[in-house]
């Protein structure tokens, strides 16, 4: 629908072809766009599914809609009544409004914390920005990201007020262009996690040891459950009833992970948050979790043994399957979550995060064969060529040394978009790694705003937060 | 705002506050509606997914029999929206499709 959006701005009618599946979705993008008559063709069910004759019966019957569509007048949509910041839009009970929200959609299905103006008020003293400031406008619904509307839902995911800082950075980075938040709701249906680094990790009791990826502390639990209630009331990813988040099957929200700083310091090595670009403050990074790898147990006193195995379990175990995203999308990035106890051998041989990502780059193959056939079974790419690509020069030109499918290719797209991030039990020898989605969710980082009087808030005796 | 039913009065009472933002819309602009491309000419815009190059022939044809004269500009043309260039691709896409002279695009694929 924006590529429809494009072509009309450029005086050119237009009409785009969407499969069933999503035709709902397509319409409220087009509302959002503020065209909600955007012409449509609909291709009746799943064209990656279809034999030739079926899929021929259907192109055709494609024909007399592009007629109608190109011959329909879109007209403007209208603005909806909505409350404005500080309206009251429900009193009662915690179980009333618990099914008020339920039933307007704007809860992720697990009992919130009401979000009054006192609560709001809180959150807003651990920020020097005005309530109205707007971050951003968020699609899928083209709604505004406001200091105040981080607030709400901060306190609803059942955050505590001194966590806003931390809220403001990951909207920020969500809100930024590169990450591309429009790709969210699509049918792989990953699922963003968020990556804290800087002082704020002690200070505000976040989990960087055994069980950083688990339920269970309030820091990391609440902030990763924020930013799915986030996407689902502003950004308007909903699953049904609501229509805009497609993904298949779809996954939960992550916890968000902490580095383990000291681990890093010892070791010599960069934070991610140094890694990228961002230095040794409180920084926060957001990426898109297309999957994530089994564990990797790896054993040795020599580094190789585990560069190998996260070769072996991550690179061709898993992002295999999806690494023909890297060359369609010109961007993948990946975390590998490592603990300290696997990160101490490598360090030790003199490697540094950088050198494990070369490692990785270096050392994953695949055939052409596969990834091209991978691309195909996603979407019915069809025009998903290597070889083709390289003679556009949109991808290097080792990527068609030959016309074999047989032929070799790199499993990873680039070294330096691998990152490391030192977490989890500092005994243990299990890793993991997080696949991104392509161009969809690219690592994107923030650093963290405090409010000057930060200090002298944190002094204030400890209330409970809900 | 709407208040309760009158249920228990020893439970307490919150007043609570919308979560989501304000929508924002852009005013827009849009191409003249088309009903006969006689002589017109038909972009194409793709993201290179679900067959949309092996539809594009039939469709193409299906349109020529309605209306002869009318002639096609190639997806191939516009570069595919479905990459980390999907910004430039609609950065260009106005002079291109101007200087290519398009009445009307079809695109795809959604799904």
């Amino acid at each position: 629908m924006r590529a429809s959006a494009a072509a009309e701005k450029s005086g050119c009618r237009a009409v785009g072809i969407i499969s069933t599946a999503f035709m709902k979705q397509s319409r409220v993008i087009a509302r959002a766009l503020g065209m909600p008559d955007l012409a449509v063709a609909e291709y009746p069910g799943n064209v990656s599914l279809d034999d030739e004759e079926t899929f021929l019966r259907k192109v055709e019957g494609l024909v007399p809609q592009i007629v109608q569509g190109l011959s329909s007048p879109n007209l403007p949509g209208e603005r909806p009544e909505e409350p404005r910041l500080r309206d009251v839009v429900y009193e009662g009970t915690l179980d009333e409004v618990q099914e008020f929200y339920h039933s307007r959609q704007w809860t992720d299905g697990l009992p919130i914390v009401p979000p009054t103006a006192e609560r709001i008020e809180r959150f807003l003293e651990f920020t020097d920005r005005s309530p109205e400031e707007r971050i951003g406008i968020l699609p899928p619904e083209r709604r505004e990201a406001t200091v105040w509307n981080v607030a709400v839902n901060g306190v609803m995911a059942g955050c505590r007020p001194e966590y806003m800082p931390i809220l403001l950075g990951i909207v920020e980075a969500i809100a930024d262009p590169a990450y591309r938040l429009e790709d969210a709701g699509s049918t792989s249906g990953g699922e963003p996690v968020v990556v804290l680094n800087g002082p704020l990790i002690k200070e505000l009791d976040f989990n960087y040891g055994q069980g950083v990826a688990r339920v269970g502390r309030r820091a990391n639990t609440s902030v990763g459950r924020f930013l799915r209630l986030y996407m689902r009331n502003v950004a308007g990813f909903r699953i049904p009833p609501g229509e805009t988040d497609k993904a298949c099957i779809g996954a939960g929200f992550n916890v968000a992970l902490a580095e383990n700083e000291e681990a890093v310091t010892a070791l010599g090595w960069k934070s991610f948050a140094a890694e990228q670009g961002l230095g040794n403050g409180n920084v926060v990074s957001v990426m898109n979790v297309r999957s994530v790898s089994p564990p990797i147990y790896s054993a040795g006193t020599a580094a190789a043994n585990h560069l190998r195995k996260f070769t072996d379990v991550w690179g061709k175990g898993t992002w295999l399957w999806s690494a023909y995203q890297g060359p369609r999308s010109l961007k993948m990035n990946g975390i590998l979550a490592m603990p300290p106890i696997v990160a101490k051998v490598i360090a030790g041989e003199g490697l540094t995060k950088r050198d494990v990502g070369r490692y990785l780059y270096d050392n994953a193959w695949m055939t052409a064969g596969v990834m091209e056939q991978s691309a195909r079974d996603d979407g019915g790419n069809t025009g998903f060529d290597l070889c083709a690509f390289v003679e556009q020069g949109l991808i290097p030109s080792e990527y068609c040394r030959s016309h074999d499918p047989d032929r070799l290719v790199r499993i990873f797209w680039k070294p330096e978009e691998l990152g490391i991030v030192v977490t989890g039990d500092p005994l243990r020898n299990l890793s993991r790694g997080y696949m991104g989605g392509g161009k969809s969710g690219a690592t994107t980082s923030k650093e963290i705003r405090l409010p000057h009087k930060w200090h002298q808030l944190r002094q204030k005796p400890d209330l409970p937060a809900q | 705002m709407v208040k309760r039913d009158g249920k228990s009065d020893r439970e307490p009472l919150f007043e609570v506050v919308w979560p989501l933002g304000r929508t924002f819309l852009e005013a827009p602009i849009s191409g003249a509606p088309i009903s006969d491309l006689k002589g017109k000419v038909v972009g194409a815009l793709s993201n290179h997914l679900f067959q949309f190059d092996q539809m594009l022939p039939v469709i193409n044809k299906g349109l020529e029999e309605r209306f002869p004269g009318v002639s096609f500009v190639d997806h191939k043309v516009f570069g595919s929206f479905h990459t980390s260039r999907e910004v430039q691709v609609f950065a260009n896409l106005p002079q291109l499709l101007r200087s290519h002279g398009c009445n009307a695009v079809i695109i795809g694929v959604g799904g």
